[in-house]
């Protein structure tokens, strides 16, 4: 596997912070009230909305590099 | 529905999970590409998704909201940086053929086998209670779906074994996994067909989960907004939708915490994440494959733990069972029987891939190092294979009787998630070692020991031991008085510490004590070499991929045949001749012409069987066939010498360079001191000159008169004449100071002797014929003073005579004063006569100073007096020099040292 750019590995940790940030108290505190946003409860709604973009941002990083993420060829004897 | 029923679709359903399996693995590298693919990994990874998710979950919203999402979002967040960190564990262990999280912590200190032993041991106790809480899912859904009457149901504890469907579906689900994983030996532990069949069941899950969602949501209510704005009117339900005031903060974060650890290093996840990772780039999809995952797995379990609660909180149901009951109080037994096939789907793969694992840690780093030294040379013994699949086999069915036991004891009277956090603070307890292995060199075994034991201990005091406590093994009293009365010890307030949960509590304690011990001991503590070498790998692997040296400096021999012998025993005789033929073709030699192995093909060896054995079994084989211990005391002491001489040669060149640096200074000083004598030659040549001739003009002159005037006077020719004696008089008596003057520079005065520098003066005066000038002012008793008598006596000679010639016949006066000051004699010699000026003061001493004075006439001195008497001072360690007195015109003083 080609090594992934030191920018793009930057890029990641942050994003893992950023994420670490929004689901942990006291942030989560902001989303914990007992109302319903689209008739859905606020604390949910805006937790799986972080939750996606989290994947969107993890995916838009990663896909870049995506081109050589063919198996190599398996050389052992079995 | 009927048992019968039931029991024939369940084993119908299990056939094909293991139909499969066969397939994939009867066709591997033929046709199914695609097993190869990110989609297959990320989705063998959701075996993180096990009963606990399909019905713990809903339970846990039911009564706590929100709280079951943290172990979800744990990895989630933890996900974008996997392809840093997740990708490194898998590429040392690719490099190292590890095969389970136990064999990653012994490989990475020292191949160790105690370390091992402890690894595996905290693997096992820790996961048998969420091996148990799978048993007690499946078994309360086969309950739920063949009683009379579900919502009354529940599961009775005192059912004897043989009555009892959990104790079946154990023995079945050994069955299955012993089917799955200990089919062969696989010298890599690849299962590609267990792998193949934990993707499928995550589809599977996922989907009836997502399908049971969708019916509760939109056939029983009418979509979410239906759902909540139910349940927001009622106080008790709007409650779960937010985050309860007791789950805030700690509780929520250490759930994030541990479950970021457990996401890597749970022994079944460790197995599908890094042990069957054939390509480390699938990492890249599965970073955000994984987490939609979990995000679609999870949408539906608040709205369905809302609904169980609206419809059925009344009915006294257990919420762990909502997933199962809501369509069976719904009518829908068909849907109902799906969603037990997804639990029990979620529950088969968590406890196949659990078992296999762990049976592999057992076989390879606990029973394996144990009795490998004492059968290694028993030749009767069977082939290792059969025996290694055996030690698997009955593994698989121990550590299952054992989570059955545990369910029976202590399991029924606790929530699924309340059990499954048991064991995720028990691999927890594996982070310092692991992570700390991979990224700080320092890390050693006495430390990863050390934190393991102690993160171990706590973990069982706080966690399971109250369990059992309150299941009845031990007196009740110790969780409000602690062990043995002694507060500080109760393990629910552990060193007086009352934390808002359990959970947190334990993990505050074990993890910060495992991570203080590990880190504190390894820093205090050696590290032996092979130690060194493996946390070179482990911490720089990227260094060691690109082929670099993997034997590094441990250099060993053994014979062929020893090799040949172990590679059949361990590996079995068929597998042995292919690995080694294999190893003559790649390395183009003939093994049977050989006798001693080389380093290389004992690694060839040690890697083979560290793949199907473990780090710490295959280091013990190997260690029994080689002859030397890990590097030979001869080679030790010839590196130990080739440095010695290296540093010594060094040392030598640094010293010449040194050398040659002053001797260069030296020469530098030598030559500008030539170059200035050389110039001082000249000068000197040419005042000498200059200065004969003088006198000799005047001779010629004079003596020119005399011999063209035969008729001068008597008188007059007479003076001319004393003219003409006087000026030879001086010229010879420059010569005679010239050739003092080249004597004394020539030469370092010798023939030093002791000498009264009282007595040498008073013998020097005798000699001048005007004494009636002098005044001496000496003590009686004499100055010693070592020197040159000779060359003293001319010092003071020269200071009189310059006295006396700048004195006034009449009226002059010369003092001469001799006495010591400290260890130095002092002789002064002053006189009224003609003043020296200050400013002259530093040239009276040069050579061929003449003092002009138009009253004296013509200078009669040849100017190198006082330079040579100088000089001859200076040889004696002395001084000389001008002073001025006022009562004196001139004064001269010389120190001297005293003789000892």
């Amino acid at each position: 596997m080609k090594p992934i750019p030191q920018d793009t590995v930057s890029r990641l940790f942050v994003l893992s912070c950023i994420g670490f940030f929004c689901f942990n108290f006291p942030f989560l505190a902001v989303l914990n009230k007992p109302i319903l946003l689209l008739g859905v409860p606020l604390l949910y709604l805006a937790l799986f909305l972080i939750w996606g973009l989290l994947i969107f941002f993890t995916w838009r990083l990663l896909s870049k590099h995506q081109e050589d993420s063919r198996p190599p060829q398996d050389s052992s004897p079995y | 529905m009927s048992k019968i029923g039931i029991i024939a679709a369940t084993l119908g359903y299990l056939g094909l999970l293991f139909g499969i399996a066969f397939a994939v693995d009867w066709n591997k590298n033929r046709r199914f590409k695609w097993l190869n693919s990110p989609v297959i990994y990320s989705l063998s990874l959701a075996v993180y998704c096990t009963a606990w998710t399909f019905f713990g979950s809903v339970g846990r919203a039911a009564d706590a909201g929100a709280a079951f999402l943290p172990i979800y979002l744990g990895p989630v967040v933890l996900a974008p940086v996997w392809i840093i960190v997740l990708q490194k564990i898998v590429s040392i262990s690719k490099h190292q053929r590890i095969t389970s999280v136990a064999d990653f912590i012994s490989s990475r200190y020292g191949k160790s086998t105690f370390l091992g032993i402890v690894a595996v041991i905290v693997a096992v106790f820790g996961i048998i209670p969420y091996i148990s809480i799978q048993l007690k899912a499946i078994a309360t859904s086969l309950d739920l779906l063949t009683t009379a009457n579900p919502f009354q149901s529940k599961h009775d504890p005192t059912l004897p074994f043989y009555a009892d469907s959990a104790f079946y579906v154990a023995i079945l689900l050994a069955a299955f996994s012993i089917l799955f994983g200990t089919r062969h030996l696989d010298p890599n532990e690849r299962h590609a067909g267990m792998v193949a069949a934990i993707a499928y069941e995550s589809i599977l899950k996922l989907l009836i989960f997502l399908a049971v969602g969708l019916f509760i949501v939109y056939e029983l209510f009418d979509g979410f907004g239906d759902l909540f704005g139910q349940a927001i009117q009622l106080p008790a339900q709007a409650s779960i939708l937010t985050i309860s005031d007791n789950i805030q903060g700690g509780q929520w974060f250490w759930l994030m915490l541990v479950s970021m650890f457990a996401f890597i290093l749970l022994p079944r996840q460790f197995h599908v994440a890094v042990v069957e990772n054939d390509n480390p780039a699938n990492l890249k999809t599965a970073s955000w494959l994984l987490p939609l995952y979990l995000l679609l797995i999870n949408i539906f379990v608040i709205p369905i733990a809302v609904a169980g609660n609206l419809l059925l909180g009344s009915e006294g149901v257990s919420p762990d069972t909502y997933v199962l009951t809501l369509p069976l109080w719904a009518g829908k037994e068909g849907l109902a029987f799906l969603s037990a096939l997804g639990g029990f789907s979620a529950a088969t793969g968590m406890v196949i891939v659990a078992t296999v694992s762990l049976s592999i840690m057992i076989s390879n780093n606990f029973i394996l190092p144990l009795v490998i030294r004492y059968e290694l040379i028993d030749p009767s013994r069977a082939e290792m294979p059969e025996r290694l699949l055996g030690i698997r086999r009955v593994s698989i069915v121990v550590v299952l009787l054992l989570s059955y036991s545990y369910f029976k004891s202590v399991g029924e009277g606790y929530s699924l998630v309340s059990i499954g956090l048991i064991s995720f603070l028990a691999v927890a307890q594996f982070a310092p070692a692991v992570f700390g292995g991979i990224y700080w060199k320092r890390g050693n075994k006495s430390g990863a020991m050390a934190g393991l034991l102690v993160g171990f201990a706590v973990w069982c005091f706080t966690l399971p031991f109250p369990t059992l406590i309150e299941a009845g093994w031990f007196n009740k009293t110790i969780l409000t008085d602690g062990l043995f009365g002694c507060g500080l010890l109760n393990p629910w307030a552990l060193f007086g510490l009352e934390y808002s949960d359990h959970f947190s509590h334990a993990a505050f304690w074990s993890l910060s004590l495992n991570t203080f011990s590990y880190v504190l001991v390894s820093l205090y503590t050696t590290t032996d070499a092979i130690g060194l070498q493996q946390a070179d790998v482990f911490v720089n692997i990227d260094k060691y991929q690109g082929g670099y040296d993997q034997t590094g400096i441990i250099k060993r021999q053994a014979s062929i045949a020893d090799i040949q012998k172990v590679m059949n025993r361990f590996l079995g005789a068929k597998q042995a001749r292919k690995l080694l033929r294999l190893y003559e073709r790649e390395h183009q030699i003939n093994l049977s012409q050989q006798i001693e192995a080389d380093a290389e093909l004992i690694h060839f060896t040690e890697t083979k069987l560290t793949g199907a054995l473990g780090a710490a079994s295959s280091k013990i084989i190997i260690a029994s066939i080689t002859k030397i211990d890990p590097i030979s005391m001869e080679e030790m002491l010839q590196v130990l010498e080739q440095t010695r001489e290296i540093i010594q040669y060094s040392k030598a060149l640094e010293r010449k360079s040194s050398e040659l640096e002053t001797l260069t200074v030296e020469l530098r000083h030598a030559n500008v001191r030539l170059q200035e004598l050389d110039r001082l030659k000249a000068e000197f040549v040419s005042t000498v000159t200059h200065e004969l001739r003088t006198p000799i003009t005047s001779i010629k002159a004079f003596a020119k008169i005399i011999a063209d005037n035969p008729q001068l006077d008597s008188q007059q020719k007479e003076e001319f004449l004393d003219i003409v004696v006087s000026e030879s008089e001086r010229v010879s008596r420059l010569i005679n100071q010239v050739l003092d003057l080249e004597k004394i520079q020539a030469s370092e005065p010798t023939n030093f002797v002791k000498i009264d520098l009282v007595q040498l003066v008073k013998e020097v005066t005798r000699t001048f014929k005007d004494q009636y000038l002098l005044s001496l002012s000496m003590p009686a008793e004499p100055i010693l003073i070592s020197c040159n008598k000779d060359r003293m006596t001319q010092v003071v000679v020269n200071l009189l005579a310059n006295a006396f010639k700048f004195c006034d016949p009449e009226q002059g006066k010369i003092e001469i004063v001799i006495d010591t000051e400290g260890s130095h004699a002092r002789l002064r010699v002053s006189n009224n006569g003609r003043a020296i000026h200050k400013d002259q003061e530093t040239i009276v001493f040069d050579r061929f100073t003449q003092l002009q004075d138009p009253t004296l006439g013509k200078p009669t001195g040849s100017g190198l007096g006082l330079y040579i008497s100088k000089h001859i001072v200076e040889r004696h360690k002395g001084q000389i020099q001008l002073i001025f007195l006022p009562e004196w015109a001139t004064s001269f003083l010389i120190t001297l040292p005293l003789a000892d």
